[in-house]
């Protein structure tokens, strides 16, 4: 079977742990809705949920900068009851970015594995699922009941596919042509190769068909190739300006401290907390983007093999 | 919004740490128009902060958001300084 001939939904999730979304993973799920697009997913088959009820007016039309349809951005506290009335899908993908935590997707009601899998089998008449888990500690939802039963056919078929197991997953700074700019952003990284492969899918183990498991294969091995690539060819440049940032983190905090007993301006003491905040993230986005690995994983692989994008 | 790109040597007084992350699509840097300040002109949103800036880049102060609308024209990167690489570009 292949899910663009038949109804399948696109459905993409983000959480927020104080009930405001990160830029980041807008632009994450606005890549992933130009590939769709660019692989002539009807935009109505397309849903986005969102976890912040009152986004600013720049965020707001954060999907723009992808494509010209008007999509409506749904609450994501409403994700179950609206997929349940989109009856006419037989299949559902999932791409979900964002934090992941130790027990759950975070998200101002946090998703626990239990509670996502079992919302995906309630939903009527759905036939196959596939959710893949860009965030931090995808692997809690690893080693779950999500075959059919085999004595209860109304059950559905449920693959799932990790960007990470018990780890930390990697994003890093990427830059991509929109419709109109080039936008940079810190993307997860995992969920990038992914996009890539549905815009342009490749059968990786030579069966002739493109599945959803020649997906997860060739994501994984581009997320290696593309970090294998990065780190060698930075590797001492980033510890260069490692010591470097240590150092000027330094200085600034003697800066910090030698403003502390003095009240008089406290744009000059704002500006140095905004000095010092900056060479730490810069500081962070080093040091993480090379100590970090990711392992992906796939989870129900059976299925997998014979669903065709 | 459109992405703009000018030279790093235009807004002199912000930090080259700040412009880094800005070009890296870490921070985000946004040229902007707000109502009862006419010196603020541009927005710096660094995580949960977010500040007001001089055409120079001299830091201002925090954005009060119930102090005066904000109108965002556009979206600066510096044009001089380095990018992320395009995994589209390495992928094939």
């Amino acid at each position: 079977m292949s899910l663009r001939s038949e109804r399948t939904g696109w459905v993409f999730i983000l959480g927020s742990g104080n009930g405001k979304v990160e830029k980041r993973f807008l632009y994450d799920i606005a890549f992933g809705v130009m590939c769709l697009e660019s692989a002539h997913i009807d935009n109505r088959d397309i849903l986005v949920f969102i976890d912040e009820k009152d986004m600013d007016e720049n965020d707001k039309g954060f999907l723009q900068v992808a494509s010209n349809s008007n999509y409506a951005i749904h609450s994501l506290d409403t994700i179950f009851d609206t997929l349940s009335q989109r009856s006419e899908f037989e299949n559902l993908v999932f791409f979900i970015t964002g934090h992941g935590c130790q027990d759950s997707i975070v998200a101002s009601d946090p998703i626990s594995p239990h509670a996502f899998i079992q919302g995906i089998k309630d939903i009527p008449g759905l036939q196959n699922a596939i959710v893949y888990l860009g965030q931090c500690y995808a692997g809690i939802f690893n080693y779950l009941n999500v075959g059919k039963r085999i004595d209860d056919p109304n059950t559905p078929e449920i693959v799932v596919i990790g960007a990470t197991g018990l780890t930390l997953s990697i994003s890093v700074s990427v830059y991509e042509d929109f419709l109109l700019d080039k936008i940079p952003w810190s993307a997860n990284l995992f969920l990038h190769c992914l996009f890539l492969w549905f815009r342009d899918p490749k059968d990786i183990d030579g069966d002739a068909k493109t599945t959803i498991m020649d997906s997860f294969k060739w994501a994984g091995m581009k997320v290696n190739e593309l970090e294998v690539e990065r780190k060698i060819r930075g590797f001492s440049a980033t510890i260069l300006e490692m010591v470097k940032l240590d150092e000027e983190i330094a200085k600034i905090d003697g800066e910090i401290r030698a403003t502390q007993n003095d009240s008089s301006d406290t744009v000059k003491a704002l500006a140095l907390v905004v000095q010092k905040k900056a060479k730490e993230r810069e500081y962070n986005r080093l040091g993480l983007s090379h100590l970090l690995l990711q392992q992906p994983w796939i989870l129900n692989a059976r299925p997998a093999q014979m669903i065709e994008f | 919004m459109r992405t703009h790109e000018i030279k790093s040597g235009a807004i002199p007084n912000l930090d080259l740490s700040i412009k880094k992350l800005i070009n890296h699509g870490i921070w985000y840097f946004y040229q902007i128009q707000k109502e009862n300040d006419s010196s603020a002109r541009y927005l710096l949103k660094a995580e949960d902060l977010e500040l007001l800036y001089n055409a120079a880049g001299d830091l201002i102060s925090e954005l009060n958001p119930n102090n005066g609308k904000i109108t965002y024209e556009k979206s600066i990167l510096f044009s001089d300084l380095e990018y992320p690489s395009t995994p589209s570009n390495l992928v094939s």
